[in-house]
């Protein structure tokens, strides 16, 4: 059977780092190290938990939760992300789509999907792109965002799935997003460290549950209509089946208008 | 992308849009985009569009090389 060796959370954007460059070489370096920490487990294929930001799922259609099955990947190029594409890894997304309709998710599947930046820059920069992939994209734009008591839940079934899948695949997990962070809205701009760090404070003692209980509505309070990205955080760790975890990094990124962090769960 | 930056008041002209969204488009600030239902998201997509000095700072660009010569 398959086997789940590693699982990592880590923010998903940069920006330009004229103005911050101790905070950017931090924040590459802490990316580079989860990149390093993924690559020495050999994996045969990666899961990559993220959110769309409206490239794909848009207002035009709104499941919420989608699953790519394809072959591979031509990424949207958004942020100048290269279009080179990527591999996907078909076998292991049907699994997950089949163990979802066992345990009552009826998953959308995308055979055409061009990821954004929420998938691309975190394997950019842990240099893991030539590692077949899985998205799994939670739909944190349109209302109702998923709950996080549900999230967990199909994290736990992904869990299954990996259990299930035949072979001896080595598969690792990476959750993508956040921290704390307020786009277009009211405290725009905000980055709320005390949060950011409670965060990762709870995932490193191995608690993920304690931030899954605020629910949505108060970790969007808390973290904001970006910070709700955090649901990936909370999946990588319960697919791993919430241990405790390593912090690898975090900076509050006010010029970036975010909390940059990453976490290694000791699986 | 090039019609629109060269002539933004004709290219909205094309989609049968009120004034107001007219109006709140050409100002592209997020107060306006907000007054006429823009989702956050695609605030940000237009505001990277109509301001490419805003999208020189959403960019990898910078990182690229580096990365290229840790490999």
């Amino acid at each position: 059977m398959a086997r789940l060796v590693g699982s990592f959370a880590v923010s998903h954007i940069v920006m330009a780092p004229q103005g911050c460059e101790a905070q950017a070489n931090v924040v590459v370096a802490g990316m580079r190290e989860i990149g390093r920490r993924l690559k020495a487990l050999d994996p045969d294929a990666v899961i990559v938990i993220s959110s769309d930001h409206m490239f794909n799922i848009n207002l035009a259609l709104q499941p919420p939760f989608t699953v790519g099955v394809a072959n591979s990947y031509v990424p949207f190029g958004d942020m100048d992300i290269p279009r080179d594409p990527v591999p996907g890894h078909p076998a292991l997304a049907r699994a997950i789509v089949q163990q979802g309709a066992e345990d009552g998710f009826d998953l959308a599947q995308a055979e055409e999907y061009n990821p954004d930046h929420g998938v691309m820059i975190p394997l950019i920069f842990a240099d893991a792109r030539a590692v077949p992939m899985v998205p799994v994209l939670v739909n944190i734009n349109t209302d109702p965002i998923p709950s996080a008591a549900r999230c967990l839940a199909l994290a736990r079934s992904v869990r299954r799935a990996i259990a299930a899948l035949p072979g001896s695949e080595r598969i690792v997990v990476l959750g993508t997003g956040g921290l704390s962070h307020w786009l277009c809205v009211p405290r725009h701009g905000e980055v709320n460290e005390a949060f950011d760090r409670k965060v990762i404070a709870s995932l490193v003692a191995g608690r993920a549950d304690d931030v899954a209980v605020l629910g949505n509505a108060a970790i969007i309070e808390e973290a904001g209509n970006g910070g709700i990205e955090i649901l990936t955080w909370l999946m990588a760790a319960e697919i791993a089946g919430s241990p405790s975890a390593e912090e690898i990094f975090y900076q509050p990124m006010p010029s970036w208008f975010t909390g940059m962090g990453g976490v290694a769960f000791h699986v | 992308m090039e019609r629109f930056r060269e002539n933004r008041q004709a290219v909205l002209a094309e989609y049968g849009l009120t004034e107001a969204e007219t109006a709140a488009l050409l100002e592209a600030s997020p107060p306006a985009l907000a007054s006429i239902g823009v989702h956050p998201v695609l605030q940000m997509h237009y505001l990277l569009f109509s301001n490419p000095e805003m999208a020189e700072h959403v960019t990898v660009r910078d990182y690229l090389p580096r990365l290229a010569g840790e490999r």
